[in-house]
């Protein structure tokens, strides 16, 4: 945390003071009409919405620019690591501009913690007032961040949402929650020969991960005509302990528990302690399935405790979504929902290099 | 005609009653599902309330001296990942463990300073050593968690003493009895009753009021390091996001067990008995499979109802004395 901290506090010293000076103009003419936080916006819905791979091929290189741009990314809270690793990739894909003679930077900021909704809007009209070409946006919750969304669009500046969707993005870069929770589902089943009885471990209740990943995996069984059957499910706030507890509690009163779906990786870890109490056997008598591939669930993983976890690549969904944010200012036309990959990890593959799990490749620019 | 008996039961009303809560709240969920009435579920309820337990018993004391603790997550944090970095580096658990006490002890004393010589009002120090603190965590480990605490450390606190009977609840009721003890039976407990009932009058009688509020607040934060350490064992990785609104929890057993904001009151048996029933609700809903968003409605309404009970009783003492007196 503190590097990152004092990076960001040089980076946005050097930029306030390079826009006081009023030197660079990094706005750039899109001739495009912003979308409206009026308006109810759920990529599910989209009818445009592709793969990042789809959008690779279908517009080729990256154009070439000769002025300058500055990108402003703000993510929900450095404290959790899938947005250390997002931001992380957010200057891959800089670094990259800039080998091929874009001059393209990106400075990343976050809110303390994931509770701090209101410093998140304080952040993010500064943003806005030092006038960045492109905001890179993740909010804490569906709404705390549409005032100064509009504020944006009045400022001529483009809204991309990465990860977390909210009324009002122009772009959505992100997975698709609904998507991972299939993937999980559809994984449980394989392993459960097609019957027995699961429960989920749900996150915080406020935002669409939550509400989508649940709900994937709970109607994917019903639609493939599976007989495994969600027999209990409970909110845990993404809290390790939370989960634990909730899972003891559940082993004692489901004898014949097969399965223990987490909407993500740290609450999967708490299940894992509780299994593990409970004197059961993992990967035989159980499955423990999380989300998101974070370092910690690998090497659980690689233990053999927690059983696989829908890994999102935040740092290539990071890279994805400025790669995305940086074709559409430079005039693509690109589609407003860019699904990026998800992919499970099991025993099988998670020794891979997340390079390979992700089939990943440089850009090409012009 | 009052005997022993009732003076009593006069004197523990509030426990009982917490207590009669307590087991209807047991009641209804067996009812719902037999299952819930299983001595394994029930030793749950004791071992699922021990962190907010140890917590709880701190903030007692911070409460009783009619000041609050809101750092106590926070102080959890920083014992977690203090205690998580030198547990790894395979240094003997019990001197993890002294030195997880001291730095409790220390973190505690440090709000107390802030109110008794800074005379900053508790809820704002320990508002501010809240945020500070749980910056503190972040820097320690650099926002990561400390991963793969070793076995000895783990055990010092997770052995099973009896089947379903973890070390950690022992500590717990061993902190239990020697702090009701401390409150009860000694000097130190006898001041901080009477700081919360009149800091004034306890000041003008010659005792170094700061001196046995600083204890106080030490107490809380020892209290806290040692619900971080048991937090630490229990999930064998240290997280400096962790204990983040456990504070309001804590306040909330003390509450229920009888705790007055006003000081001056509060037991450490009615704050045991107010996280025992809070985790006897939560595994309930857990058990019967019932949303959690019911969850915050009824520890909240366990709240106002606990502390109706307590307005209905006093008004039927005087009700009743003054009928004795005509």
């Amino acid at each position: 945390m503190s590097w990152i901290g004092k990076t960001i506090m040089v980076a946005l010293f050097a930029a306030s003071t390079a826009w006081s000076c009023g030197a660079v103009d990094y706005s750039v003419n899109m001739e495009k009409e912003w979308a409206s936080t009026d308006d109810a916006f759920d990529p599910l819905q989209a009818p445009d919405a592709i793969t990042f791979e789809e959008m690779r091929k279908q517009f080729g290189a990256i154009p070439k620019y000769s002025g300058s741009l500055r990108f402003a990314g703000n993510v929900k809270a450095f404290e959790n690591v899938v947005w250390r690793e997002i931001a992380n990739g957010y200057v891959g894909l800089a670094d990259a501009a800039r080998m091929n003679g874009i001059d393209l930077t990106v400075d990343t900021t976050s809110p303390q913690g994931e509770n701090d909704e209101e410093g998140q809007l304080t952040i993010l009209r500064n943003q806005v007032r030092q006038g960045v070409t492109a905001i890179l946006l993740s909010p804490i919750s569906d709404g705390n961040c549409l005032p100064a969304v509009d504020a944006a669009h009045r400022a001529n500046i483009p809204v991309f949402s990465v990860n977390n969707e909210f009324d009002g993005a122009d772009w959505f870069v992100g997975p698709n929650a609904l998507n991972q929770g299939e993937i999980a589902a559809e994984w449980v089943n394989e392993k459960l020969g097609g019957s027995g009885k699961v429960a989920i471990v749900m996150g915080m209740p406020k935002t669409g991960v939550t509400r989508n990943r649940t709900a994937g995996f709970e109607q994917w069984f019903g639609k493939n005509g599976s007989d495994v059957k969600v027999i209990a499910k409970q909110n845990a706030d993404w809290d390790r302990s939370r989960a634990k507890d909730i899972a003891q509690t559940w082993l004692k009163v489901h004898k014949d528990l097969k399965a223990i779906f987490c909407n993500n990786d740290v609450m999967a870890l708490g299940v894992v302690e509780a299994v593990k109490e409970a004197g059961l056997e993992l990967n035989k008598d159980i499955y423990v399935v999380g989300c998101d591939g974070q370092a910690e669930a690998y090497d659980s993983i690689r233990r053999n405790e927690m059983a696989a976890t829908i890994d999102s690549f935040p740092c290539y969904e990071g890279y994805m979504g400025a790669e995305v944010a940086l074709r559409a200012v430079l005039g693509q036309k690109i589609p407003r929902v860019i699904w990026t990959p998800c992919k499970i990890l099991d025993a099988t593959n998670v020794n891979n290099e997340a390079a390979v799990n992700v089939g990943w490749t440089d850009p090409k620019f012009e | 005609m009052p005997s022993e008996f009732t003076n009593t039961i006069k004197r523990y009303s509030r426990e009982l009653t917490i207590f009669v809560v307590l087991l209807l709240i047991i009641a209804v969920f067996s009812v719902q599902n037999p299952m819930y009435l299983d001595l394994d579920n029930l030793l749950d309820i004791l071992e699922q309330a021990s962190i907010n337990g140890f917590l709880a018993i701190g903030v007692t004391f911070a409460i009783i001296t009619s000041g609050i603790d809101l750092s106590v997550g926070s102080v959890m944090a920083v014992s977690i990942v203090a205690c998580g970095q030198l547990a790894v580096l395979n240094l003997p658990p019990p001197v993890v463990l002294v030195l997880g006490l001291l730095l409790g002890i220390v973190l505690g004393s440090l709000n107390g300073l802030l109110i008794t010589k800074m005379k900053l009002q508790p809820f704002i120090a320990t508002l501010g050593t809240n945020s500070i603190l749980r910056g503190v965590a972040y820097l320690i480990t650099g926002g990561w968690p400390v991963l793969n605490i070793p076995r000895p450390f783990r055990n010092l606190f997770q052995i099973e003493m009896l089947p379903n009977i973890r070390l950690y609840t022992v500590y717990l009721i061993l902190a239990a009895i020697v702090l009701a003890f401390i409150l009860k039976k000694t000097s130190i407990g006898t001041y901080i009753y009477a700081i919360g009932s009149n800091e004034e009058a306890t000041r003008l009688s010659g005792i170094n009021v700061d001196r046995y509020k600083i204890i106080a607040y030490a107490i809380c934060g020892l209290m806290a390091a040692v619900a971080g350490m048991v937090m630490l064992a229990k999930l064998g990785t240290g997280e400096p996001t962790a204990g983040q609104g456990y504070e309001l929890n804590a306040i909330a057993a003390a509450a229920i067990g009888g705790a007055s904001l006003a000081g001056g009151k509060g037991s450490i048996l009615g704050t045991v008995l107010g996280a025992l029933t809070l985790s006897a609700l939560k595994i309930g809903l857990v058990v019967i499979g019932m949303d959690t968003f019911y969850q915050y409605i009824a520890t909240g309404l366990i709240i106002v109802v606990a502390a109706y009970f307590e307005v209905i009783q006093a008004k039927i003492s005087h009700f009743l004395s003054r009928r004795a007196q005509k």
